[in-house]
C-alpha cells in the first residue's frame, strides 16, 4: 500500500428542518452514507466523520471511523430521543485522499438524501436566521 | 520587612496529560470518563481540544460533559498552531491555574511535536508532562501500512499506550496492535479498554489519573 494523498478537512454547520423522528439515528444514517460517499468517490483513507448536533430537545455527538464499525450517537437525547422539528448540526469530515470541493459535493448530495427521512429544507448555518437551541432542562 | 511567614505559597506547578492517537481513535471518548474521575478526586483540570477542521466538534462534546474546555482548530498543534498551543496554556495559568490540563491533540499530531511545542512554553514550569496514544485495532493494521511514520511516532512517543475498541476488534486485530507497540515501544505500558462495556476502563485511567495526580 502506498501512502494516501493529504488531508483536506472539511467542516459545515448545517441547519436542517422538517419531521425529524429521530435525530440521532437520522444523524448515523447521514455520516455512514457520507463515508460510503466519500470511499465510493476515491478517498484513499476515512480518517473520522463526526458531527455534533443541538435540537429543541437537547444534544448529542455521533461518530464514524471506518465503515466497517459504522456510526455511533450517544450523549442526552441519545438516552431519550424525541422527534424535533428543527436540527442545527456540525458536521466535520476528515478523509484522505480527496479535495474539500468533492467532499462538499458529496455532503450536498449525502444531505439531500435526507429528505427521504422527513427532512424538509436544509441550509448551511452560516445563511440561516438566528434560532438557537437551547436544551430543555 | 519580609512577608514570608504570610506570603501565599506559589501554586503547585500543572502538570499536563497529553492525549495523541490518529483520528478517530477515541480520545474524546476516553477523557469524558477520566475528566469525572479526576473532579471526583479533586483535581482542577482543564481542557484544551485540538482539532484540524474549522468547526470544533469535540470541543462541544466536552462542554456537553460540563468541562471547561480551550478550542484551537483549524490546524495541528504540533506543527502549524505551536504558539496558539503555547499562548493557550499561558491562559490557562494566568487565569485558573489547574492542577492538570489535558490536551486532547489533534489526529495527525505527534508527541514529539507537541513535547517541542511545549519547549517554548514561557510560564512556570510544568511539573509533568505525560502523554498517552490512543491506538484503535481495528484499523491498524491499514494504517501501519499507510499511514507508517505518524502511526509509528504515535507509539513510539507516548508514556503510555491504550489500545481501544477491545469490544469491537477481533483477536487477531488485538494482537497485532499488542505486537507492533511490542515491537516499536517495548517499555511503554499497555491498556487494552473498551468504553462502550467499560471492560479495562477503570484500571487504565487510574493509571492515567496517578501519573498526573499533584
Amino acid at each position: 500500500m502506498t501512502a494516501p494523498d493529504h488531508l483536506d478537512p472539511y467542516t459545515e454547520r448545517l441547519r436542517l428542518r422538517g419531521r425529524l423522528e429521530q435525530p440521532p439515528d437520522l444523524v448515523a444514517g447521514l455520516l455512514e452514507d457520507v463515508a460510503r460517499r466519500c470511499a465510493e468517490g476515491g478517498a484513499s483513507l476515512i480518517g473520522h466523520v463526526k458531527a455534533h448536533a443541538r435540537t429543541a430537545q437537547g444534544s448529542f455527538h455521533c461518530n464514524l471511523a471506518s465503515i466497517r464499525s459504522g456510526a455511533h450517537s450517544a450523549g442526552p437525547l441519545t438516552v431519550h430521543p424525541a422527534p424535533a422539528d428543527s436540527m442545527d448540526l456540525d458536521l466535520a469530515v476528515l478523509v484522505y485522499g480527496l479535495p474539500r470541493e468533492t467532499v462538499a459535493a458529496l455532503v450536498e448530495d449525502a444531505v439531500e438524501g435526507l429528505r427521504e427521512h422527513g427532512v424538509t429544507e436544509w441550509v448551511c448555518a452560516a445563511h440561516a436566521p438566528t434560532d438557537d437551541h437551547q436544551p430543555q432542562e | 520587612m519580609t512577608s514570608s511567614n504570610t506570603a501565599e505559597p506559589p501554586p503547585t506547578p500543572m502538570r499536563l496529560l497529553v492525549f495523541a492517537g490518529f483520528l478517530g481513535s477515541g480520545k474524546t471518548s476516553l477523557i469524558l470518563p477520566l475528566a469525572t474521575l479526576l473532579a471526583a478526586g479533586g483535581i482542577r483540570t482543564c481542557f484544551i481540544v485540538n482539532e484540524v477542521g474549522d468547526v470544533g466538534i469535540d470541543q462541544q462534546v466536552m462542554r456537553d460533559g460540563g468541562l471547561e474546555v480551550y478550542e484551537i482548530t483549524a490546524g495541528c498543534i504540533c506543527c502549524q498552531l505551536t504558539v496558539d498551543l503555547v499562548t493557550t496554556l499561558g491562559e490557562i495559568e494566568t487565569r485558573i491555574h489547574p492542577d492538570v490540563v489535558i490536551i486532547e491533540a489533534s489526529g495527525v499530531a505527534t508527541p514529539t511535536g507537541i513535547h517541542s511545542a511545549l519547549d517554548h512554553y514561557q510560564g512556570t514550569p510544568l511539573a509533568a508532562i505525560h502523554t498517552v496514544t490512543v491506538v484503535d485495532p481495528t484499523r491498524i493494521e491499514a494504517l501501519l501500512a499507510v499511514m507508517t511514520p505518524l502511526i509509528e511516532g504515535q507509539i513510539i512517543g507516548a508514556d503510555e499506550i491504550l489500545i481501544t475498541k477491545m469490544d469491537e476488534a477481533t483477536d487477531d486485530e488485538v494482537a497485532l496492535a499488542l505486537d507492533a507497540v511490542a515491537r516499536l515501544h517495548p517499555q511503554a505500558p499497555v491498556h487494552t479498554v473498551s468504553v462502550h462495556d467499560r471492560a479495562g476502563l477503570a484500571p487504565a485511567l487510574s493509571a492515567l489519573a496517578e501519573a498526573v495526580r499533584p
